[in-house]
């Protein structure tokens, strides 16, 4: 058991991470990771989806008939994402303005309905909800590294905190959504570097 | 032909009302707080415009900041505001809302009490385009109109960009209606709402 949750943390964060390996949730990665706490509050709003629906499909997935699935999994996933939008705009108005669009956009993030299908489709609760909360993290994780960066040198600060003084010369180009192809390029170059790819045995999701 | 059965049906009614019932109840219980945080957020723009500071307040003490500053008044059956500050009438803040580009822009333009200068412009709701019209928003462009003379004008021509004032590039559509909506908002409020304050 002990062992079945590490594989499924070390496949979400690295291995399979969502975003540099498996190239899904680009369009919120590359539009939201301008300030680090707007990447931390659309991460922490992916975590808490990605798992819940992870959860709820699999608590259903015994009496879903098979045909109704992806209709049931879109369900699921709107429900819970309706419900970070109406928290955010009731609770954190200033945070539901800066991310915009892209909470609602959250139905659409592959890496939730992919996950529902590939893992919680098949698998118990709790290991479902653990693989929701691991590729969440795996999410987050990439999002925090290139707002790190883009935060940096756009607004030479730290999670809102200027860092580097009066002398320093913003990158107006980090600020804006092209930074976040570069940063991103960079990311999973990185990444297929140093991170060893996953040996096909099998092929396709597990 | 294959059989049809209910139970899908079934379960896609249930699992649909169990939802729907869930995300009414989360809905009813923050809507007034939802309407609150949008009211604040307009009376924010209110506030902007005549540059009371309102940094770090909550949406009720926005509320009761915007209520001690601003009074509603009717003139030539056109709704506007005082503005008062410190007890002493400021100016008045006065709402324009026409189609700009690709549909109605609603804005609110401050006047100083001696009809002389403009206090400032909010732009309150719009559907330019991001990144290009969109970009009125910006400190940049709304600074420009701060203490901006509109004394001595001939006909409408309150604005124009010729002198003081920079459209925005790329966005010139965006820009000319910005100046009509305000040219024939102030030529309505010197010409018709002035004389009844």
């Amino acid at each position: 058991m002990i062992k079945g949750v590490g594989n499924i943390f070390k496949n979400g964060m690295f291995q399979d991470n969502p975003v540099f390996r498996q190239i899904l949730g680009i369009c919120s990665a590359l539009a939201v990771t301008n300030l680090l706490i707007n990447s931390f509050a659309m991460s922490l709003g992916l975590i808490f989806v990605t798992s819940f629906s992870s959860l709820t499909v699999s608590l259903l997935r015994n009496h879903t008939p098979g045909h109704l699935r992806m209709m049931v999994q879109t369900l699921i996933i709107s429900a819970y994402v309706i419900i970070v939008d109406i928290v955010l705009k009731a609770y954190f108005p200033a945070m539901s303005t800066a991310l915009g669009p892209y909470v609602g956009l959250i139905i659409t993030n592959c890496i939730i309905m992919g996950r529902c299908e590939a893992y919680a489709q098949n698998n118990k609760p709790l290991p479902s909800f653990l693989d929701g909360v691991a590729s969440g993290i795996g999410y987050m994780f990439v999002l925090m590294a290139i707002a790190l960066f883009r935060e940096f040198l756009g607004f030479g600060s730290f999670f809102g905190f200027a860092i580097m003084g009066e002398g320093w010369t913003n990158w107006v180009f980090m600020i804006m959504p092209p930074g976040a192809f570069f940063m991103l390029g960079i990311l999973i170059w990185v990444a297929n570097t140093y991170i060893p790819a996953k040996e096909e045995t099998k092929g396709g999701a597990q | 032909m294959k059989k049809m059965t209910v139970k899908p049906i079934l379960f896609m009614i249930a699992i649909t009302v169990v939802f729907t019932l869930v995300l009414a109840t989360i809905n009813e219980v923050t809507a007034d707080r939802i309407a609150l945080n949008e009211q604040a957020d307009e009376q924010r723009s209110f506030l902007n415009v005549v540059e009371v500071d309102h940094e770090g307040l909550s949406a009720e003490e926005v509320n009761t900041l915007f209520q001690e500053v601003f009074e509603e008044i009717t003139a030539a059956d056109r709704q506007l505001y005082e503005v008062h500050i410190d007890g002493e009438l400021q100016g008045y803040v006065y709402p324009m809302a026409d189609n700009a580009v690709w549909g109605e822009l609603r804005g609110i333009m401050g006047i100083s009490s001696d009809f002389e200068e403009l206090l400032g412009v909010e732009f309150l709701s719009h559907n330019e385009t991001p990144g290009l019209g969109g970009r009125i928003e910006e400190d940049d462009f709304k600074d420009q109109f701060r203490g901006y003379d509109i004394s001595n004008v001939e006909d409408d021509n309150f604005i124009d960009y010729e002198g003081e004032l920079d459209a925005i590039s790329g966005a010139t559509g965006t820009s000319n209606a910005v100046r009509r909506i305000m040219n024939s908002h102030l030529y309505e409020f010197f010409n018709e709402v002035r004389e009844e304050l």
